[in-house]
């Protein structure tokens, strides 16, 4: 007759200097149900040894020539091990029970009564579970109530996020909707200098709100992970010299003096060169915005260890209290000191730079002193990984063939007033512009000729600007052939998948799309100068 | 009421030039203030019957500014009207509990502002009639 049992399976760790005492022990646990694998250890160095194996007991003689329980339990209590260990002893006291207890021990056996082992490692294993449990729970609520104080916090955080921006939204909205009020009305007269001045109030603070939308777009994005990293090969004296020319204006107005200082062994980066401009352009700008006409600005870059590169901008402006440093890089901040309020800003472009640096894995950080200017800096990874699958593809470069004469753009655009502004913006930087007003016109004029660039608005009367783009990508004459895509549609996505140069948004920064030409390698000489 | 000093306080100067212009036009006396303490001087100078107030100010804010005019018997009696861009839920509580007279919203309605502060004057006009200045 077979009895058949499943046998639990039970790793032991036997502290025994005897070895009668030690096969009685297994032959024990054996009988009451356990498929044992055990190790005798008889000395401390044996022990350390055994405990680099798991287990799932452990069982100590208590008295043993130069070991023993004591010894056992301490080892496992130094060593963080949360085995469950029972002491096993011949002579029973009760000072050394409350002792092995008060060292950690389960239980305690007596060897005089080795039917008792079974039932007693049974009851330790089942108690060291539920400890097991219990530590469990209790560190599972610990973690939710944490998790629960940083949604607080995080919620709270939002509100107030939400009320600064309702309260820097409706600031320039005031001065728009107050002052349009005014004219139209006809609360002012247009034969008076104040009509043209409240229209450039409207204008400033226009351009003002947009600045704050666009930053806060980009801040959601930064934060949703959403921002599309586009990295490639940059020569940052290239960058460099960009930056010097968008800021060409600022420069000339506060008649700032403004010096570029590259570390040429740093050799060429890996990144997306948009945002390491956005970067260089959110400190500068801030540079200049607190720095005294005739003012010094200073652009450095410079190695940072083998794997990054520092970018540092100084100034000789007012500085920064010490208690405000830390307020900088947070979204809203705005110093009230002193003058600083002044000087208008959205106050959020350092916290957008500090998400910029940090999503590509770098640091942000400033040094300043009252008086004496400050230094904003980024270290930034020399090799950046692309973030998000949404970047959109880029046209691969093609050999650009020297033509003759200005670069041609096909300019395909419905409204008259955008019409307007692109054609006359691109004329004056030297372009030769052709218009299309519809998606079938664009067609038509691009099997007529050959144009270095297209420009394409998504919404189009006739057809979607999405049909028109893989109308030109099928096209073989398109190969390499930038297409910047302008338009109103605020989500980039529309066109991932589409061979899209760029995407520039409306209302449109002319600045931003010769710089954007002028990426694509597409360049003219402007209007006036020789060529 | 034409003629009567109003005190426009906004440390957001194109904000400052809309109302100031605004208030201009009414026909009153404007005077403006980037801050508290030019407020302050400006009302010592030349204690006006109503301020606009702005209720984000660098340093001293405009609620705290208030709290302190209300109190003082010597310019509990201005009227204050604040200007506000905080347009979330508790906001005017703070600004009513500070001792503001009203409360408007940026964007401002350039319509409704002047008779909402000529409403104010004529009121206190008409209460402040029969007793001593």
């Amino acid at each position: 007759m077979t009895v058949s049992t499943t046998l639990i399976p039970l790793r032991v760790l036997v502290a025994e200097d005897s070895e009668d005492d030690f096969e009685i022990l297994l032959r024990e646990l054996k009988r009451g149900g356990y498929e044992v694998v055990a190790t005798r250890v008889a000395s401390p160095a044996q022990l350390d040894a055994a405990l680099g194996r798991e287990w799932d007991l452990v069982i100590s003689d208590w008295m043993m020539p130069g070991f023993g329980g004591r010894v056992v339990l301490d080892t496992l209590s130094t060593r963080g091990v949360k085995t469950p260990c029972i002491v096993i002893s011949g002579t029973i006291g009760e000072e050394p029970a409350v002792e092995a207890l008060k060292a950690g021990a389960l239980d305690f056996l007596s060897k005089d009564k080795p039917k008792r082992f079974a039932p007693v490692v049974e009851r330790a294993l089942r108690e060291a579970a539920e400890r097991i449990r219990s530590e469990e729970i209790r560190r599972r609520s610990i973690e939710l109530e944490l998790q629960n104080r940083r949604i607080q916090e995080a919620n709270r955080l939002k509100s107030e996020f939400l009320a600064n921006m309702s309260h820097e939204l409706r600031t320039p909205l005031n001065a728009i909707i107050g002052f349009a009020e005014l004219l139209h009305d006809g609360a002012v007269d247009p034969a008076t200098p104040q009509y043209r001045e409240f229209l450039g109030d409207i204008l400033t603070s226009g351009k003002h709100l947009l600045q704050l939308i666009n930053d806060v777009l980009d801040l959601a994005k930064v934060e949703a992970g959403k921002l599309e990293f586009r990295p490639e090969k940059v020569e940052l004296g290239k960058v460099v010299q960009e930056i010097s020319a968008i800021l060409r204006t600022t420069v000339a107005a506060k008649r700032i003096r403004l010096e570029t200082d590259l570390d040429a062994s740093i050799g060429d980066v890996f990144l997306d060169p948009g945002r390491l401009k956005q970067i260089a352009y959110n400190y500068l700008s801030n540079a200049m915005k607190f720095s005294p006409p005739g003012g010094k600005v200073t652009l450095r870059i410079t190695k940072d260890g083998d794997t990054a590169f520092k970018l540092e901008v100084s100034d000789e402006g007012i500085g920064i209290a010490e208690q405000d440093l830390g307020k900088l890089f947070v979204e809203f901040q705005q110093l009230e000191a002193g003058t600083a309020k002044r000087h208008q800003g959205t106050g959020l472009g350092l916290a957008l730079t500090k998400r910029l640096v940090e999503a590509q894995g770098g640091a942000v950080g400033v040094m300043s002193k009252v008086g004496a200017g400050s230094t904003f800096f980024a270290v930034i990874p020399r090799r950046v990984e692309a973030l998000t699958e949404l970047a959109l593809p880029r046209v691969p470069t093609r050999e650009r063939v020297r033509r003759k004469g200005a670069p041609a753009v096909l300019v395909v655009e419905d409204d008259a007033g955008d019409q307007a502004q692109l054609v006359s913006t691109l004329a004056a930087a030297g372009y030769d512009v052709e218009l299309a007003g519809t998606g079938a016109d664009a067609l038509a004029k691009w099997r007529q000729r050959m144009f270095d660039a297209v420009t394409i608005d998504l919404l189009l009367p006739d057809m979607s600007g999405l049909d028109l783009l893989s109308a030109l990508s099928a096209d073989p004459r398109a190969t390499g052939v930038p297409i910047i895509v302008v338009t109103v549609v605020p989500d980039t996505n529309v066109v991932a998948g589409f061979a899209v140069h760029d995407v520039i948004h409306k209302p449109l920064d002319t600045d931003s799309l010769i710089a954007s030409l002028v990426r694509a390698g597409v360049t003219a000489a402007p209007r006036g100068e020789a060529s | 009421m034409s003629g009567e000093r109003i005190l426009i306080v906004d440390d957001n100067p194109t904000n400052l030039k809309l109302l100031a212009y605004l208030m201009t036009q009414q026909g009153y006396v404007v005077a403006t203030a980037l801050d508290a303490d030019a407020a302050l001087a400006s009302i010592e100078r030349d204690h006006p019957t109503l301020i606009l107030m702005d209720l984000q100010l660098p340093g001293v804010d405009g609620l705290a500014l208030t709290r302190q005019l209300k109190q003082a018997p010597a310019t509990r009696d201005i009227i204050i009207i604040a200007v506000t861009a905080y347009a979330m839920k508790g906001d005017v509580e703070k600004a009513v509990a500070a001792g503001c007279d009203d409360y408007v919203t940026k964007p401002i309605d350039t319509r409704r502002v002047p008779s909402i502060v000529a409403r104010h004057i004529e009121q206190r006009a008409a209460r402040g009639s029969g007793a001593p200045a």
